[in-house]
């Protein structure tokens, strides 16, 4: 692998200064179809074990885990793009909601890409600091929308649904970046 | 490395390509998000207009002002626009009443005439000539008479086939026979540098009084009788002269010239 990483501050940002190889050896069809079975692998997770984890209707959003990993792994565009795809596809199979989740994982994919390893050193601490602001980030649009002109108010919604989806799964990225190969972050 | 960009527009739409992409996601899922049915979105939409009214009444100052820009041009053309129809509409009142003053003339007489407009005319302060728009063509020959509904204007001088150049009164080469309509005394009306139209060859013991009608005389061979040529203005009598000095306010307007009727037929006038 023809990559040399050169760190740039005490806090762990580093930036890619030789080369451009690529990482996998996998074709690019080859990677969509890994991908595209890991996001059904999620999401058959999600309408099946993850209910029985919910804990007061709050229970962690598997599919954000994916985006994440398809975003610190191949940058921002997949991973909004990848963002955008599953969204529509939650939104017409669960929330009947068209465009909402779309739009909140879409920017949580670009907030995952953009701390992608290109620019960031692997490591717990940046793990944990990526999976949280994506996941803060798709739990702010979501849970914004969602309870618009509701009767709640915004610091029961912040307490009772934004908070709890955000620690859902925030821990729930940290149990996968544990047990998936490679973590979060794949094989360097 | 602006430059660089600049040279090559794909490269920066790649290496910004994360944005365009965030920006394409966003506008499909807002634009799916919007035709929902959800009363969150009926929510927001209510507060997007709220807002959105609020921030074109904050702005409508702009568009008041170049509304108010295209309705003033638009009211300076349609102003301009009216101002020709009144133009048009006011000479039309004025060439309407012309024409039935000598529509009446016309009736009035059993003349044969013939009508001409003035093309061109002198612009001085007393022309001596016009030209007409009738001509041999219309059967007009040379010294036939000319005159307006209010009177005597002149004679044909030169007649071409399209066109005619009309003598004036004011031409200091013309001269008429006539007479004073209420004493009968008759006299030449000729121009004078001096003192303008004048009746001459008045004897200095003639009837004239300021204010009387003068008109042709039935002893002209070219003009028929009882043509009105103007109004005495003043009589002067030089005592070393046999005659008197008279002057005549002419009837005709020689500066507002626009139609004359040019008399065909002097031989039946003066046998009827």
């Amino acid at each position: 692998m023809n990559v040399t990483l050169r760190p740039d501050c005490s806090c762990g940002v580093v930036r890619r200064t030789v080369g451009a190889a690529s990482r996998q050896l996998d074709s690019p069809m080859i990677r969509i179809v890994k991908y595209l079975l890991m996001f059904a692998f999620l999401a058959l997770l999600q309408t099946t074990l993850i209910p029985l984890l919910s804990i007061k209707d709050v229970y962690p959003d598997l599919l954000l885990i994916g985006v994440v990993i398809t975003g610190i792994r191949h940058g921002a565009t997949p991973a909004i793009l990848a963002g955008c795809l599953v969204g529509f596809v939650q939104d017409a199979a669960v929330t009947q909601f068209y465009g909402l989740s779309s739009l909140a994982k879409s920017v949580a994919g670009f907030v995952a890409g953009y701390f992608s390893r290109e620019k960031v050193k692997y490591n717990f601490p940046v793990t944990v600091g990526v999976v949280a602001a994506t996941a803060l980030t798709n739990s702010v649009i979501y849970q914004v929308i969602y309870y618009f002109d509701s009767h709640l108010g915004p610091g029961w919604i912040v307490l009772r649904y934004l908070l709890p989806h955000f620690f859902y799964t925030v821990l729930v990225g940290m149990m996968v970046h544990a047990v998936w190969p490679g973590g979060l972050w794949g094989k360097q | 490395m602006k430059e660089f960009l600049l040279e090559r527009p794909n490269l920066f739409f790649i290496s910004k390509r994360e944005y365009f992409t965030l920006i394409a996601a966003i506008l499909a899922s807002l634009y799916c998000l919007f035709n929902n049915d959800k009363p969150q979105i009926d929510a927001m939409r209510a507060l997007f207009l709220d807002y959105y009214a609020i921030l074109q009444e904050k702005f409508s100052w702009a568009r008041k002002l170049a509304e108010l820009q295209r309705e003033n041009t638009e009211l300076r053309r349609k102003a301009t626009q009216m101002m020709l129809e009144n133009t048009q509409l006011r000479e039309a009142v004025l060439e309407n009443h012309r024409l039935r003053q000598m529509l009446n003339f016309r009736e009035r007489t059993s003349w044969n005439f013939r009508t001409g407009r003035v093309i061109t005319k002198q612009r001085d302060e007393t022309p001596v000539s016009v030209t007409i728009d009738i001509g041999s063509d219309n059967a007009l020959r040379p010294n036939m008479p000319v005159v307006t509904p209010e009177g005597l204007v002149g004679k044909l001088y030169k007649v071409y086939h399209h066109t005619s150049i009309v003598q004036l009164m004011l031409d200091r080469n013309f001269s008429v026979s006539a007479r004073v309509q209420r004493s009968r005394v008759l006299g030449i009306v000729t121009w004078s540098e001096r003192s303008g139209l004048e009746l001459t060859a008045v004897p200095r013991t003639s009837d004239v009084q300021i204010g009387d009608a003068v008109v042709t005389s039935d002893s002209s061979a070219l003009f028929p009788p009882g043509l009105r040529i103007g109004l005495v203005s003043g009589t002067y009598e030089d005592k070393t002269s046999l005659f008197k000095t008279i002057t005549l306010q002419p009837d005709v307007d020689f500066s507002r010239l626009e139609e004359v009727y040019v008399i065909i037929s002097p031989k039946t006038v003066l046998s009827n």
